[in-house]
């Protein structure tokens, strides 16, 4: 009797079945790896190694400034990794998620130190000018591709350049601080301030934002129109042009949203976590929201999960620093080694095809058996 | 006779679950056609490109002159005496004829290439099999028929002795078919052995010494072909008796519903593929064309679909000038396109067959409201669809992928028929599947045309357009070569010769007769 049912229950493993859990164990797998890595780093490099690691795994979460600390690191990179979802899934491989972050933070410092309104309205002003202005240098390289054919990869990695110096030229000539020492730009006055959420933190009202933000996200991509015409065109160009959709609408269209999304992001950073403009160098965001996008497989659904990861990785590595003198770049390389798993194609696949194999057996002798029986 | 070929219990597994070769064993000897028969599905071409080295088994061996081989590339077959005629021919257009046939193993004289010694190496092959072919043409400007020989001459040069030929016969003409049997008989004669796959019967019958039968995956029999009659392969094939028939009233037109005046268009090589064609679609018939590929017919209905651009004429939908409008428009205005390949615009395979379904009908207020997508209407047409159309899939959000080409096919044709068009575009309705989702197809165009729509049809299966179409169109060279407006009274052989372009009517002949109606 209860093998009958363990036959039955077995026959409904389907193949898809198989793939979707195949791909959660090589997410998890690609993680785990990842953070073995750093452990094993850690025992060999670090002076007091069970320290270390005690900070990296549970730092983030032993009180309640480092739990802040993480939320804040949280915001932005979940908004980024949004942009980014929405371009990958239009098969854009735009990335100027990175010099958009930084513009749209130079263009909120220009609109908040050049224009004067209440407490709240000011804050709002700056993000959407920033949202706007990063939005349409975002048309540059989709236009490049639609008209030109010009990789839009290599188009938003050189606009990246462009924008940060661009970006450093405005602030330095215009809102430079001259009583300061380094180039950063004048206080941002109170009003354009984003307030905080959560008492004694950093952790600003930007974070409601960005959970709005996902929600939009995830319905926009699943439940609109457009956004099925994006995964249209992402999933088959010459399919989606059959099926009347206008492909350079839809290629702009994606990167001009992907390009705002990261130009808000960077310009409710500033306002959020920042007294002043004081950024030197492209901050990494962009490319954190890329590690999510991928991490997500493109759907805006897993990016708060896919950040929570990231951002606690972060904060742990910070806080080993802090408190063990632990160097924190071997972080980007975990990251990189969890990437590269995730992307390679051939990761696991011979195990995959092995257990296909077995399955699509399993099935044949099934159907064999159910034949006899009928 | 001596065995050259042995297959043993190869089962071949798809990444995506498909066993599409079950415990197959198979052995061809020297000097035989032998024809490989199965419905579309059945597993032909997996068990050839693992031949060829395209596709590994799963399980299984293969020995070839009775040493066991690993055929891990196509390289590796070739070294195995192994050739491959494929259906879609592997040729450069640009390059001489000669040239294509020494690829890959370039005579040089010091650096650099030495095309006299291609010529000479292409002519005597050519001379030794009795395929005479102009070695210094350009690939572009040589037939469907003589491309196809220069791809056997291709694979002699590189010394098969193996010759496998997917379909060779579906691009070709009565009359170039007739040449080729010839052709591969005198290969036959040389000690050559050639695997035959076709799922025409009666040149099955007529060509081959032998036939396997596959069905599902698996490999039924092999038979002396005089053993067996053309039922009795269909009815292994297919696993029960097949009435092909379909049964048809006479048409009943009624108003025009497509007029194209003088159309005209290029592609993108700046070649002319239409010039100057003009004809009427009416309301409740079915307009047939037919043609060697790549005179015309495809780009007739990408044109009127909106994919291809019209360079001069006009098309008219209903009195409604739609020449060079947006695919989105053009669909709006009621017309609806099946397309020749199914999985470059007819599907995303990734995507669901819901999602799928909903494809170009995303702005139609059935399936969307200002803002959202009214997602429980289109999961529940999804199941109406899937129930109507009888596709095989586990859910409606099953991957479109992962079935048969049978069913993909159907998910389209539902998709389309479903739009309540005034116009269907039809490109190869059945290429590529099986006899039960071709029959349900063309059974469904009939009764569409009965119920009024006018219905503008493609297909290279010269029976299926002879049995469907109640009027028939010939294209040669891009332009209208003939019209005939009954087709129950014409035959394939009389087709072809207008389809080479050796029989041709007069433009006041097919005009007169376009009209007359
Ligand atoms: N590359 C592939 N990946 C997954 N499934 C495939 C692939 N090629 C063929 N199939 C599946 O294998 C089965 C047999 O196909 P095929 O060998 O092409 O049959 P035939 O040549 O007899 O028409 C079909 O169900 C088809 O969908």
């Amino acid at each position: 009797m209860s093998d009958k049912i363990k036959e039955r229950s077995k026959a409904l493993y389907t193949q898809e079945k198989l793939n979707r859990k195949f791909s959660l164990l090589r997410t998890s797998l690609a993680i785990a790896i990842g953070v073995l890595l750093s452990i094993i780093i850690i025992l060999v490099v670090s002076d007091d190694p069970a320290a270390s690691i005690k900070f990296l795994v549970i730092g983030p979460i032993l009180n309640y400034n480092n739990f802040c600390g993480l939320l804040t690191m949280w915001i932005p990179i979940v908004i980024t990794g949004l942009a980014v979802c929405i371009m990958f899934s239009a098969n854009q491989f735009n990335l100027f998620g990175e010099g958009a972050f930084f513009f749209g933070g130079v263009v909120a410092t220009m609109v908040a130190l050049s224009t004067n309104m209440i407490t709240g309205i000011h804050a709002v002003i700056c993000i959407i000018a920033a949202a706007i202005v990063c939005g349409l240098i975002g048309v540059i390289p989709a236009v490049m591709k639609y008209k030109l054919g010009a990789s839009e990869m290599v188009g938003s990695m050189l606009l990246n350049y462009a924008c940060m110096n661009l970006g450093l030229f405005i602030i330095s000539y215009f809102f430079r601080d001259p009583s300061a020492g380094t180039v950063v730009s004048e206080k941002i006055p109170k009003t354009a301030k984003i307030p905080t959420l959560l008492p004694h933190s950093d952790v600003h009202m930007g974070i409601i934002v960005a959970v709005v933000l996902v929600i939009l996200a995830y319905i926009f991509m699943y439940h609109t129109r457009w956004g099925y015409e994006i995964r249209l065109v992402g999933q088959n160009e010459k399919f989606a042009k059959y099926a009347g959709v206008n492909i350079g609408f839809v290629l702009i269209g994606s990167q001009i949203i992907g390009g705002a999304l990261s130009g808000a992001a960077g310009a409710m950073e500033v306002l959020g976590s920042y007294s002043r403009f004081s950024w030197t160098t492209l901050t990494g965001h962009g490319w954190d929201g890329v590690t999510l996008g991928i991490l997500a497989n493109r759907n805006p659904k897993y990016i708060p999960l896919a950040a929570l990861f990231l951002a606690y990785l972060r904060k742990g590595a910070d806080l080993m620093s802090m408190k063990t003198g632990m160097q924190t770049d071997f972080i980007s390389v975990i990251q990189a080694v969890i990437l590269v798993f995730l992307l390679a194609e051939q990761f696991l696949s011979k195990y995959k095809q092995k257990k296909t194999d077995e399955l699509s057996k399993y099935l044949e002798i099934a159907e064999k058996g159910g034949a006899t029986i009928g | 006779m001596d065995e050259i070929l042995k297959v043993e219990h190869v089962v071949k597994i798809y990444g995506n679950g498909v066993m599409a070769n079950k415990d197959i064993n198979f052995t061809a000897n020297k000097g035989e056609i032998h024809a490989i028969c199965g419905e579309n599905g059945a597993g032909k071409s997996t068990l050839m490109k693992m031949l060829y080295g395209i596709e590994q088994p799963s399980e299984g061996s293969i020995y070839v002159k009775g040493r066991k081989v690993e055929l891990t590339s196509s390289a590796k077959a070739i070294e195995n005496s192994i050739g491959m005629v494929h259906q879609h021919f592997m040729l450069v257009p640009s390059l001489t004829v000669a040239e294509n046939v020494v690829l890959g193993v370039e005579p040089k004289k010091g650096i650099k290439f030495d095309k006299k010694e291609a010529i000479r190496m292409t002519d005597e092959i050519a001379e030794k099999y009795n395929l005479p072919v102009p070695a210094n043409e350009k690939v572009e400007d040589i037939s469907v028929g003589m491309k196809q020989r220069v791809e056997i001459i291709k694979a002699l040069l590189k010394g098969a002795e193996i010759l496998i030929l997917d379909e060779p016969t579906t691009v070709l003409t009565p009359q170039e078919t007739e040449e080729l049997f010839t052709e591969l008989r005198h290969l036959r004669d040389e000690g050559h052995t050639i695997l035959f796959i076709s799922h025409k019967l009666y040149e099955v019958k007529k060509l081959c010494d032998k036939v396997s039968i596959m069905r599902n995956g698996k490999m039924l029999v092999t038979m002396d072909i005089s053993e067996v009659s053309e039922a009795d392969i269909s009815r292994l094939m297919v696993g029960r008796d097949v009435v092909e028939e379909i049964t048809k009233e006479k048409a009943n037109p009624k108003g025009v519903v497509l007029e194209a005046k003088n159309i005209s268009c290029m592609n993108y090589l700046g070649r002319k593929m239409l010039d100057q064609v003009s004809f009427k679609v009416r309301s409740g018939e079915i307009l047939g064309m037919a043609g060697v590929e790549g005179n015309g017919q495809h780009e007739i209905l990408e044109a009127i679909a909106g994919m291809q651009t019209v360079t001069s004429g006009t098309i008219q939908l209903e009195q409604k000038d739609i020449t060079n409008q947006s695919i989105k428009n053009i669909r709006s205005y009621g017309v609806s396109h099946i397309p020749e390949d199914r999985m470059i615009n007819g599907s995303a395979k990734n995507l669901s067959i819901m999602n799928n379904l909903l494809a170009g009908r995303q702005n139609s207020a059935t399936f969307t409201n200002k803002i959202l997508l009214k997602t429980g209407k289109i999961r529940e047409t999804a199941q109406e669809l899937i129930k109507e159309y009888k596709v095989k899939c586990s859910s409606e959000n099953q991957e479109i992928g992962m079935l048969s080409g049978g069913n993909i096919q159907k998910v389209v044709v539902a998709r389309e028929f479903d739009a309540n068009p005034k116009l269907i575009l039809v490109d190869q309705p059945s290429r590529g599947i099986d006899i039960g989702a071709a029959t349900f197809i063309r059974e469904r165009l009939i009764q569409l045309r009965d119920e009024g729509k006018a219905i503008l049809l493609n297909s290279a299966d010269l029976n299926e357009v002879l049995e469907l179409s109640d009027s028939l169109m010939v294209f040669y060279g891009g332009q209208i070569v003939a019209y005939f407006e009954d087709t129950s009274v014409l035959t394939e052989e009389e087709l072809g010769l207008y389809m080479l372009g050796l029989k041709k009517q007069s433009m006041e002949e097919i005009e007169e007769r376009m009209n007359e109606r």
